[in-house]
């Protein structure tokens, strides 16, 4: 079996948050970009900001704050949003 | 001592030998040109702007010119010198003013870091300031110029400035730039209003620009909190419409459509982040420019 990736929020610069309601707006220091997010979103780059976490530990946290019945769709929406958390340069592999 | 307080013959000897001083806003610019459609546009255009008197500091040391040689005589070119170097490409002589007021708002953009910069109009009514944020074809300028000629504030038509200091708007009241199919609907709305001559053929079609509100340019000095950020879209036939935004997809919308947001970096969010909190944000819809003045006034009397 193989070893799970363990993602972290970027290291070495800043994300700065912001939040009305169920929509969040992050400064990364480092690209100098923002990021409009939903409350998904949100929740785990917020979680990576605070401790490293693999998808299996996310889908736990999610399960725990989104009432969802398909544990595999929400581990897959997970996955695919860590995907593109990676793509916009906010969080990174934890090695 | 304002520019109409000169003779077009004073005014001409000035632009085209050491230069006049004119405030705009909180800025000072040094123009100079012997291109008589600039004189004669700036002479109309700027009549209510002030003069500073003597050579003294200036932001922008601006000149419009024609360039040496061929191009002097043959189809003859305009060209925008800004400290003495020429940042663009020169272009037909006929928009020689139309190139300075382009030329001016990019000095500005590029330039005055001290404030968060937004594409935006922004008007003003008994204090109720609203930032009209908006690309190019939205009908920015035509709500705008509708809205100034029924006796709202012109703060700015393309500038929003934002003070890093203490978030208020600071005005600059400069002519309206209106494009195309827009040039005729403001004259038939307002037509008291003056007017520079029309230039066809331009990269935005053809535009003409409309004089800033004599009070409105006297009151550049009075800088205004920002109470609402409406974003507007001219819908040829729709109903005229305004409806809530919400904060964060506005955030995105602002961000994108700030010229200097990215170069201000943190202190770039900051500022928008407080600026959204305290705003109001809506999208606003229209197609008939007396119904939309209607309800911005009524927006306005409701705050």
């Amino acid at each position: 079996m193989t070893e799970q990736v363990r993602w972290r929020a970027i290291s070495g610069f800043a994300l700065h948050w912001h939040s009305w309601g169920k929509e969040h707006v992050v400064y990364n220091t480092g690209s100098g970009d923002t990021h409009l997010f939903n409350d998904f979103a949100a929740l785990i780059l917020k979680s990576l900001q605070e401790n490293p976490a693999t998808s299996d530990e996310l889908l736990q946290l999610c399960t725990t704050s989104f009432k969802h019945d398909e544990r595999e769709e929400l581990h897959s929406q997970i996955n695919e949003l860590l995907f593109e958390l990676d793509r916009l340069g906010v969080v990174e592999r934890a090695y | 001592m304002n520019i109409s307080d000169l003779s077009q013959q004073d005014l001409k000897q000035q632009l085209g030998g050491s230069g006049i001083y004119l405030r705009t806003g909180p800025f000072v610019t040094h123009l100079q040109s012997k291109i008589p459609s600039v004189i004669n546009n700036f002479a109309k255009l700027y009549a209510n702007n002030s003069l500073l008197l003597g050579e003294g500091f200036a932001d922008f040391h601006v000149r419009l010119a024609t360039p040496r040689g061929l191009r002097h005589w043959y189809r003859p070119q305009v060209m925008f010198h800004f400290d003495d170097q020429v940042p663009f490409k020169p272009l037909p002589y006929q928009q020689a003013f139309p190139m300075m007021e382009w030329g001016l708002n990019w000095c500005i953009s590029n330039h005055a870091h001290q404030y968060l910069i937004l594409h935006s109009a922004v008007v003003e009514k008994n204090g109720f300031a609203v930032i009209l944020p908006a690309p190019p074809g939205s009908g920015k300028s035509t709500l705008c110029a509708g809205l100034v000629s029924c006796g709202w504030r012109l703060l700015s038509d393309e500038l929003g400035l934002i003070s890093l200091d203490d978030l208020k708007l600071v005005p600059l009241a400069r002519p309206i730039n209106l494009k195309n199919e827009s040039i005729k609907v403001i004259k038939q709305f307002a037509p008291q209003a003056i007017f520079s001559g029309e230039f066809a053929d331009t990269s935005k079609g053809t535009v003409s620009l409309m004089q800033a509100p004599a009070e409105s340019v006297a009151q550049s000095d009075q800088n205004v909190k920002p109470a609402c950020i409406v974003i507007p879209r001219y819908t040829p036939g729709a109903a005229t419409y305004l409806e809530p935004d919400s904060k964060g997809s506005m955030f995105m919308h602002v961000a994108d459509s700030a010229f200097n947001y990215s170069l201000l970096g943190l202190t770039g969010f900051e500022t928008l982040v407080k600026l959204i909190d305290s705003c109001d944000c809506y999208t606003f819809t229209y197609s008939k420019l007396q119904e939309a003045v209607e309800i911005f006034n009524q927006l306005a009397a409701v705050n």
